[in-house]
């Protein structure tokens, strides 16, 4: 790929199906039910957070999360959890809350047991990131909430940053993605374009670039948690509210 | 899954005057750059030159972006020729054109065109561009989702009750009207100053419902099993 900016199609990530379309069709090996594990792959950790908040230690806070995946994968379960809003995070939310309810665990437990772990979680990168949640300020909930939302923003940092990498543009990337949320003045436009032998003038144009990426990405990210390209823009408000209440 | 540059303890985002929480990307503020994807023009404030400046709609000279909604992106532009003044112009993204898009869109005009009341966003004129992609021109504010108001200029209980009443009475003139907004919510309140004094402004009534005037005469408003607003703020029934 050799065009002036990251194109849509470098380092694509995401299915534009919508999750609940995948769902339908997750079972075996189908191109569905892949494009499904990858997303459930991405948001993990908001998983992980709300079971550790809720009290269990790391090991088994790992594989319940891993057991959670496995259920709502492979074996379908939670098939009468409400999925009339359409929204991924609300659906796990409901759902992982069932599971970790004692009378769906005992239920549950002889279909377990004996398989592959479904996720790759890093147990040490996991609890790197759950030690630094806050304390007791936040319920397993709220917790989930903010960091389905976190790491919405993360996955969608990411994919840009891959994109910048794979065109060779690391450098851009890594000065100019501080000025995403508009603290540029002209001087410090100036500062930044200095190190990357551009202009003031190309530097600006460089982030209001990367910022129409970063948007057009959280769009399709969003999209992929969402039952129709018309809650976009709710849930994207929904994300901005869960860090102000 | 990556880790993104946490840092360790809450700072203070220097835009939006909100908490950055431990653990943030790059260390930026959450809210800012989910403003990015969106509605809030003035959290990003990203109106640099580039190719918006063409002239989507006859007569308005578009000056920059203030943002890009689920159905529209709504740019600052300059009404050219006679009176000329700053206006907010919300135009339909041509690529979503569909008869129910369409029809909310429409409602949405006609809703505000109804509003009298110095807290609602003023219409000026609405119509359809040469491609046929239909517009509407409103009133500019230059202002803050209510939340962050209230956070930056640090509002104590009265002051946040007196704006609370300003917003009732917005509301209760939608309701004489026939009016129901359906998604009252902070980031739909815009809190500009006029003299020093805040004032604030109800905006996007894109899915508002007329209760007893019709808003529209396109049949496909909305199924009826649609969820529409925000569930944070939408009332139980």
């Amino acid at each position: 790929m050799n065009g002036k900016d990251p194109s849509p199609e470098v380092g694509r990530a995401f299915p534009e199906t919508p999750w609940t379309m995948l769902l339908e069709a997750r079972h075996d090996d189908t191109l569905g039910g892949r494009a499904l594990s990858e997303i459930c792959a991405l948001y993990w950790y908001p998983v992980y957070a709300y079971i550790r908040r809720r009290g269990c230690a790391a090991h088994e806070a790992e594989d319940l999360t891993q057991e959670f995946f496995a259920s709502f994968l492979q074996r379908g379960d939670f098939a009468k959890v409400d999925r009339a809003k359409g929204r991924l995070r609300s659906f796990l939310a409901t759902a992982v809350s069932h599971f970790l309810s004692q009378d769906w665990r005992k239920k549950s437990a002889q279909k377990r047991g004996g398989g592959q772990p479904i996720l790759s979680i890093d147990a040490n990168e996991a609890e790197e990131r759950y030690r630094l949640e806050p304390a007791d300020t936040l319920s397993p909930e709220k917790l989930f909430e903010r960091r389905w939302a976190m790491t919405v923003i993360e996955n969608v940092m990411e994919e840009l940053r891959r994109e910048y990498e794979k065109q060779g543009k690391s450098d851009v990337f890594g000065v100019l993605s501080g000025y995403l949320t508009g603290n540029g003045s002209a001087a410090t436009y100036a500062e930044a374009a200095g190190p990357l032998g551009m202009s003031e003038d190309a530097a600006k144009m460089a982030v209001h670039r990367m910022r129409k990426r970063f948007r057009d990405l959280l769009h399709r990210h969003i999209a992929a948690t969402v039952d129709s390209p018309e809650e976009i823009e709710a849930e994207r408000q929904w994300m901005m509210d869960a860090f102000r209440t | 899954m990556t880790e993104s540059g946490a840092e360790t303890s809450p700072d203070s985002c220097p835009e939006c005057g909100g908490t950055i929480p431990p653990g943030a990307p790059l260390g930026r503020c959450p809210v800012c750059l989910l403003g990015i994807g969106g509605d809030s023009g003035s959290v990003t404030g990203d109106t640099s030159p580039d190719g918006d400046s063409e002239q989507l709609v006859p007569g308005y000279r578009i000056t920059g972006k203030l943002g890009e909604g689920g159905f529209a992106v709504v740019y600052e532009a300059e009404r050219e020729g006679g009176v000329r003044r700053k206006v907010a112009l919300k135009v339909l993204r041509a690529e979503l054109v569909s008869p129910r898009v369409l029809a909310r869109f429409e409602a949405e005009r006609q809703a505000l065109a109804l509003m009298d009341h110095p807290d609602i966003a003023t219409v000026y004129e609405a119509g359809e561009s040469p491609d046929g992609i239909p517009y509407v021109a409103m009133e500019l504010i230059d202002g803050l989702p209510l939340t962050d108001y209230i956070s930056r200029k640090q509002l104590g209980r009265r002051e946040r009750l007196v704006l609370l009443r300003r917003i009732c009475d917005a509301v209760q003139h939608a309701h004489w009207k026939g009016v129901i907004h359906r998604d009252l919510k902070p980031s739909n309140i815009l809190v500009t100053e006029i003299d020093g004094r805040p004032e604030p402004r109800v905006i996007d009534f894109g899915i508002a419902r007329a209760v007893d005037v019709s808003l529209t005469d396109r049949t496909l408003y909305t199924d009826w099993h649609q969820l529409l607003g925000t569930p944070g703020y939408m009332s139980p029934e």
